[in-house]
């Protein structure tokens, strides 16, 4: 497997796989883009990258590299399900900044699997919170007059009638 | 002698006394002289000569001097010249820039004083309302600081405004409105019209009123591309009526929405014009609403009609008259036994476009049918006749014919035989996916047919008894054998590892692989399973596997999903030795495999813990401490089935609620060791909860039959599922089965959507009453 040489904003190196690299559409369009070669020593700079985030970037890479499409026949298509897997969990408890830097990895590098799953998780965070425990969690500050927050309140309250 | 004479001539001339006569050394120096005279003429001509020449040289090489000079001062006068024009302009452009700059700067500077000014203003104000209302005694003394405005400063409204948006398209509706009231940034990223324009009620069907919904209409109007209300039964007229106001509707599936009928789908239709895929499965619509159709929804491209008994032969004619419909690509009429061969005459010369037809349950449909409508429509690219007896060998030709098909989906058919696939092995070299099941009648030479065709991906063969290891050998040694992703074989009793070395010979992308109940597959075929690295899931429940051949199954550590029912020789041993090896393991079945204790358990939790599915239906000797051990370590559990297992007790469910929160789904049906009371404990934590404390009835495995019956409610359900099959493969599918536990009825649902536009999104359910019947038989 011929590899190449990924250089993270730090400067550091990351000599993959190809085909790992690949499932970055960045990576994949600049290197069919520019007809580089494979085996070509030069590093393929990611100035907004830093080492340790492409490094777990790579890591998801490498444990999704053989993941093969969905099933298309109906027998099998109930053990689908929308959740995350099991890697994908574990891969993903992380502090909430690596988190965030994640996905902006992941949205830079255009990985989609690993967005779709960081996403997932920030939204599983949300979820079942009140807007008090949201502000709680991602610690932000309520820029709402009192009377505001009484508007919005009563804008949004028809959802919760069903 | 002429010399002669003329000396005597002289010496005549000197007889002279007054003549002199000079000497000969007179003569000497004369002649000398006269000589030298000659000599300094010619030297001074010789002279002159050179010296004129030498003076023309030096004029030359002066002149030369002078033009080269010339011509060196011209030379840089030119460039000079250039220079200075390149100067000139440059200077011209830098002016120009600097305009440009200072332009910019100003207006730049005028915004920054004008937003700092804006902001003091806002300051004061909020200042003069801070100490307003400290004057009329309203703050009560909580800590409030000033915040000077709301900056965005928390991570996800730092994201890019599209990555924000899809972290919130996660969300449902009620979740968004809550994150509206966090922070000013918030609510503006959650106000994105990308947000709005895709509204699915049906996963609150039983709630949605009509005044919620003519709210939330009322609020996306604009947006609205993507509306689901399939069987929300609370919904009348009013949102009805707000639906038609929803002008960029490109998307509606009214599936079982019992409201709906001809006056309804008029106000709609009205409205929005520009639908371009609509779900009218399970209605009260007659051939008016299809005449309305016609008539104002001519882009409309997908159509389901599935289950509606109300409309004729004639409705199909007036679908296709004037402009019509003429763009529709995917018709379902499943159910409708009251079209005739009439009906598909009419949609045959109209709608000419169709490549995707399905007619599922139809007792009705016969050959001549599908003869009229071939006869036409020339494109077909997709059929699926699920539970469909009547139709046979004349159908599929007349379909091959064409050399259009890609896809054919059969079930449940006594009629079609070899000579079928005999046609399309000939005529349809495109065909990618069979789905042929319960069709008694195919045999090998269907199989040996099929195999010079060059696209097979999917095949499933389940329940065609009649094949063999020959015909198994004949396909995956063709053309298709490299290419085919999944194999489904369930039941070809007649399968021996004979087949299962063949494929893992020649099918090495195989993805996905069902072999279940065939008792010739061995441990030997489980070794062989184990050596294909693509594969990530197999099936091989109720084959005649040992602990050696689910150990050697564990040499594919790509393995995730592993359905091992009913293998009743495995125990303890086996199982360890399995997850020792696959330790990316998410789903795993081991229901009824009666051997196996808390000890493969505790080693299967140990090793494998990204597991998600589990099931140990069945599995009598498990006790609390396998609930233990599974809460203990894997916390990603989403779905567990413990229903037989008399021996665990309440006790071990508040581990399972501790550990397992993530848990989606937990079925403990015949638990008499579970109390009511924690079933209603655990009720409030997970989403969907199954228990039962009745005794376990003889129908409840171990045993074919009721595998094959949970097999068979599959299909039932999957053949009233309206399946998608839009055009190209672009499509993503979605299903969740979803056991209703209070009615026991069996609820499938698919949602579609493809990305181009035009995006169409649909969504079916039905819910089968057959299906809910035997499933009502066998849970209570």
């Amino acid at each position: 497997m011929p590899n190449i040489k990924l250089q993270s904003s730090d400067g550091e190196v990351f000599d993959v796989d190809v085909d790992v690299a690949k499932q970055s559409i960045t990576i994949k369009t600049m290197l069919e883009d520019l007809g580089m070669d494979e085996d070509d020593d030069e590093a393929i700079p990611l100035p907004n990258v830093n080492s340790a985030i492409l490094g777990k970037v790579l890591e998801w890479c490498q444990f999704h590299k053989d993941d093969p499409p969905p099933p298309e026949d109906e027998e099998n298509r109930e053990k689908r399900t929308d959740d995350l897997c099991g890697f994908d969990i574990d891969f993903l408890k992380v502090d909430q900044g690596t988190l965030f830097e994640l996905i902006l990895a992941a949205n830079y590098l255009d990985i989609k699997g690993l967005l779709d799953a960081s996403c997932k998780t920030v939204a599983n965070m949300i979820k079942g919170k009140t807007p008090e425990e949201i502000r709680k969690t991602f610690n932000i500050k309520n820029d709402f007059t009192p009377a505001e927050e009484e508007q919005v309140r009563k804008e949004n309250s028809w959802c919760e009638e069903k | 002698m002429h010399s002669n004479h003329f000396v005597y001539f002289v010496f005549i001339n000197f007889t002279q006394p007054w003549e002199w006569r000079p000497s000969p050394e007179q003569y000497q120096k004369a002649y000398q002289h006269y000589n030298n005279k000659l000599r300094d003429m010619t030297f001074g001509a010789w002279t002159l000569y050179h010296r004129r020449k030498k003076h023309k040289r030096a004029e030359m090489a002066r002149k030369m001097n002078l033009a080269a000079e010339h011509y060196d001062f011209r030379k840089q006068k030119v460039h000079f010249m250039f220079w200075l024009n390149w100067v000139r302009f440059a200077r011209n452009r830098l002016d120009i820039a600097h305009d440009i700059i200072k332009g910019v700067y100003q207006v730049s500077l005028s915004r920054l004083v004008f937003e700092a000014w804006h902001n003091v203003m806002l300051d004061a104000k909020r200042t003069r309302e801070y100490f307003e209302r400290l004057e009329r005694g309203e703050l009560d003394g909580e800590e409030e600081t000033l915040s000077p405005r709301g900056e965005a400063r928390d991570d996800i409204s730092l994201l890019p405004r599209k990555v924000a948006v899809k972290i919130f398209g996660y969300l449902d509706l009620s979740e968004r409105c809550q994150c509206a009231q966090v922070c000013r940034s918030w609510k503006m990223i959650v106000s994105a019209p990308y947000l709005w324009s895709r509204v699915n009620l049906s996963a609150i069907k039983m709630k949605a009123s009509d005044k919620f919904a003519c709210k939330l209409l009322q609020k996306c109007r604009p947006y609205l591309l993507h509306l689901n209300l399939r069987a929300c039964v609370k919904l009348n007229k009013p949102t009805y009526n707000a639906i038609g106001q929803c002008r960029n509707l490109q998307d509606l599936n009214l599936s079982e929405c019992a409201g709906v009928n001809d006056e309804v789908m008029r106000v709609i239709l009205e409205g929005c014009c520009i639908l371009l895929y609509l779900n009218i499965s399970f209605t009260n619509i007659t051939d008016a609403t299809l005449r309305l159709l016609a008539k104002s929804c001519r882009n409309l491209q997908y159509l389901s009609l599935a289950y509606c008994r109300r409309f004729t032969d004639r409705g199909l004619q007036y679908l296709a008259m004037g402009r019509g419909c003429r763009k529709l690509v995917y018709l379902d009429l499943s159910g409708s036994a009251q079209i005739t061969s009439a009906g598909y005459r009419n949609i045959a010369s109209g709608c000419s476009n169709i490549e995707h037809l399905v007619v599922n349950n139809c007792t009705t449909l016969r050959d001549e049918c599908i003869l009229v409508l071939t006869a036409k429509c020339r494109t077909i690219r997709s059929v699926k006749f699920l539970q469909t007896p009547n139709i046979s060998d004349l159908s599929l030709k007349a379909l091959a014919q064409h050399r259009k098909l890609q896809q054919v989906k059969i079930a449940g058919n006594n009629r079609i035989s070899d000579n079928s696939f005999k046609y399309v092995g000939k005529m349809c070299p495109d065909i990618r996916h069979l789905y042929i099941t319960d069709c008694p009648r195919i045999t090998d030479a269907s199989l040996k047919s099929l195999a010079p065709c060059r696209n097979i991906n999917v095949i499933n063969f389940a329940d065609c008894i009649r094949i063999t290891d020959a015909g198994v050998r004949n396909l995956v040694e063709g053309p298709s054998g490299p290419k085919l992703r999944e194999i489904n074989l369930s039941n070809c009793v007649r399968v021996t590892d004979v087949s299962i070395m063949k494929i893992t010979q020649k099918c090495y992308n195989l993805v996905y692989g069902t072999f279940c109940f065939s008792e010739h597959i061995t441990d030997a075929g489980a070794e062989m399973l184990g050596n294909v690295p693509a594969l990530t899931s197999v099936d091989i429940s109720g084959c005649n596997i040992t602990d050696t051949g689910i150990g050697a199954l564990g040499n594919n550590v790509n393995l995730r999903d592993v359905t091992l029912a009913e293998c009743f020789q495995i125990t303890d041993l086996g199982v360890q030795k399995f997850a020792q090896q696959c330790r990316d393991l998410e789903r795993l079945d081991l229901s009824h495999c009666t051997e196996i204790t808390d000890v493969a358990i505790k080693n299967l939790a140990f090793c494998c813990r990204r597991l998600t599915d589990l099931n140990l239906g069945g599995c009598s000797n498990l006790t609390d401490l396998s609930v233990r051990y599974l809460s203990g370590v894997c916390h990603n559990l989403l779905s567990l089935d413990i229903s037989g297992c008399t021996k665990i007790r309440d006790d071990s469910m508040r581990f399972l609620r501790k550990g397992c929160k993530r848990m989606k789904k937990l079925k403990m049906l015949y638990c008499s060791g579970i109390s009511k009371d924690t079933y209603q404990k655990l009720c409030g934590k997970i989403p969907l909860v199954l228990w039962s404390d009745d005794p376990i009835p003889n129908s409840f495995g171990p045993g074919y039959e009721y595998l094959q019956l949970i097999a068979q409610s599959n299909m039932v359900a999957e053949g009233e599922m309206d399946a998608d099959t839009t055009a190209d493969n672009k499509v993503k599918e979605d299903i969740e089965l979803k056991l209703d536990e209070n009615q026991g009825k069996l609820n499938v649902s698919s949602s579609i959507e493809i990305k181009e536009s035009p995006q169409i999104e649909a969504q079916t359910n039905q819910e089968s009453q057959k299906v809910a019947g035997t499933d009502d038989g066998q849970i209570r």
